[in-house]
């Protein structure tokens, strides 16, 4: 006894979206973070100089700055590792719908077919209709991939 | 509003026109006091013209003395006018956009120097946000909304697995990532508040004291002068973090409204009048000659510099009680472990729903 193709086919067009939008969408996002965050260091030098500093001086750091940076680097490094988990799910969710995918022929072609929708400019895009997000009383639509995790801060 | 270290220098030139003005209108009795002061050291027109029948030193002569007495006073003053907010402003709004994006929801409001509530985000300011190809409102709370719909498709040890151990685990963490960047977000507020204060502060103490010396040139008694407001550097991180709103709630979840204030109203007898909504702390310029009272400007400057490092200290404590009560894993979206599990030894064990809810999938 199986399930019926069409059936399945939906199912996994699920469970694909779950990982190639919501997941991946998650792994980005948190990749952005980590990266965002990471950034503030680049103004360190300006937002904890010891103060006050006569012009021309070499500037140390205040008395805050040890400790408001080391939390800084912990929240890089949890957005950093959140991303990389949501990427390892992104992974592990595409190898069971893959996994399921193999054992039928009919379902693996529904979901190519679904799956290779193109948008205007005939790029890849998501199914119509498949990444929606209610808000309150609004939908929300993903309607281009979201792109690759960037790099890590550690 | 922040003064510039070229408007602060201006200021410190004016306090020695006054200083030179008060001194020359009372030549006789401001001659004495700096004599006294500067018997031991180097002729100064004072010193060397005093006597019986000598002429008074000019205008010119006391000036030039001035500015060797009281030369380094504008580059003192000058120094709180470098470091202004623009420097942090990089920082301040990475770490609102990271809470914003975190929680679009998220208000958070702060007291101003005058008491009065300002929202952190200036109107119509434009925070940053990921761009992941959709709608920019799709927030990682709707994500985990459209998974866990998503799993009605899924049925099966792997997807509770999935669903109790990663996906409801989701909103907890970005909540206290989100926590701990309102912290961080904070933290910036504060180290500047510090600095606007004392900015303030001097700038309050130099316009005292060319009002005082004024006063004096002037035949005015010149009683004490206060300086306008106080000294506001005492309590600057308390009054930052003495917040309401969205982010009184944040700081409640951390722990932090206990932490702040037992980090701020410590039993050392020089922070025991700064309370959590902030006291300000008096000071006044006075002196009978021009001397004086210029000592007294640099007195009450001194309080302003060494309170600059006490609130960064107390700012510091702050932050390293909320880094000892946070733990990695509370703000980590966890491993999927319990789904790679599954998922790379057998399909039997994804089993998902079918017709009798026994089903289970299995290659043909």
């Amino acid at each position: 006894m199986g399930v019926p193709s069409g059936r399945l086919s939906v199912d996994l067009s699920e469970l694909r979206a779950m990982a190639r939008l919501d997941l991946a969408g998650m792994a980005y996002e948190f990749g952005a973070l980590n990266n965002k965050t990471a950034g503030t260091a680049d103004s360190d030098a300006e937002t904890f100089m010891s103060y006050p500093v006569s012009s021309g001086e070499g500037a140390g750091f205040s008395a805050s700055y040890d400790a408001w940076s080391n939390l800084r680097d912990r929240l890089v490094r949890c957005m950093g590792k959140s991303a990389e988990n949501a990427h390892a799910a992104q992974q592990a969710v595409e190898k069971i719908c893959s996994m399921y995918e193999s054992t039928d022929d009919d379902a693996a072609k529904h979901l190519e077919k679904s799956w290779s929708n193109k948008d205007v400019n005939g790029d890849p895009a998501p199914p119509p209709g498949i990444a929606h997000y209610t808000n309150g009383d609004k939908t929300l639509t993903q309607d281009r991939y979201p792109p690759a995790m960037p790099k890590i801060y550690k | 509003m922040w003064h510039s270290a070229e408007d602060l220098h201006d200021l410190g030139e004016q306090v020695i026109k006054a200083a030179v003005h008060a001194i020359a209108s009372h030549m006789n009795d401001q001659l004495d006091a700096i004599g006294e002061v500067k018997d031991s050291q180097e002729p100064t027109p004072d010193t060397t013209a005093r006597g019986a029948g000598d002429k008074m030193p000019s205008v010119a002569e006391i000036t030039a003395w001035a500015n060797t007495e009281f030369g380094d006073i504008p580059r003192l003053l000058g120094a709180f006018g470098n470091g202004g907010p623009e420097l942090s402003e990089p920082s301040r709004n990475a770490m609102w956009s990271v809470v914003g994006v975190l929680d679009p929801t998220f208000k958070a409001q702060i007291h101003d120097q005058d008491g009065h509530l300002s929202s952190v985000m200036p109107a119509g300011a434009k925070r940053w946000r990921p761009d992941t190809g959709g709608d920019p409102n799709i927030t990682i709370a709707d994500r985990e909304g459209a998974m866990i719909r998503r799993l009605n498709y899924w049925r099966g040890i792997a997807a509770d697995n999935f669903n109790d151990n990663f996906v409801t685990k989701i909103p907890s963490k970005a909540e206290m990532q989100k926590s701990v960047a309102v912290a961080l977000a904070v933290g910036v507020e504060a180290e500047q508040r510090i600095r606007q204060n004392a900015n303030n502060d001097v700038w309050n103490i130099g316009q005292a004291t060319i009002k005082f010396l004024d006063a004096m040139a002037g035949n005015c008694p010149a009683s004490a002068q206060p300086v306008v407001g106080g000294l506001t550097i005492f309590g600057a991180v308390a009054s930052v973090f003495a917040a309401t709103g969205g982010m009184g709630a944040v700081l409640a979840g951390l722990g932090l409204a206990s932490t702040v204030g037992s980090a701020i109203t410590s039993d050392a007898p020089h922070r025991r009048s700064v309370s959590i909504h902030g006291e300000a702390a008096h000071a006044t310029i006075s002196g009978g000659s021009a001397l004086s009272a210029i000592s007294s400007m640099r007195g009450a400057i001194h309080r302003v510099v060494s309170q600059i490092p006490e609130q960064e200290q107390d700012l510091a404590r702050v932050l390293n009680d909320i880094s000892l009560n946070v733990r990695d894993d509370e703000m980590t979206v966890p491993a999927p472990t319990d789904v790679t599990g599954p998922a790379s030894h057998t399909v039997h064990a994804l089993s998902r729903e079918g017709a009798d809810n026994n089903l289970q999938f299995s290659p043909s």
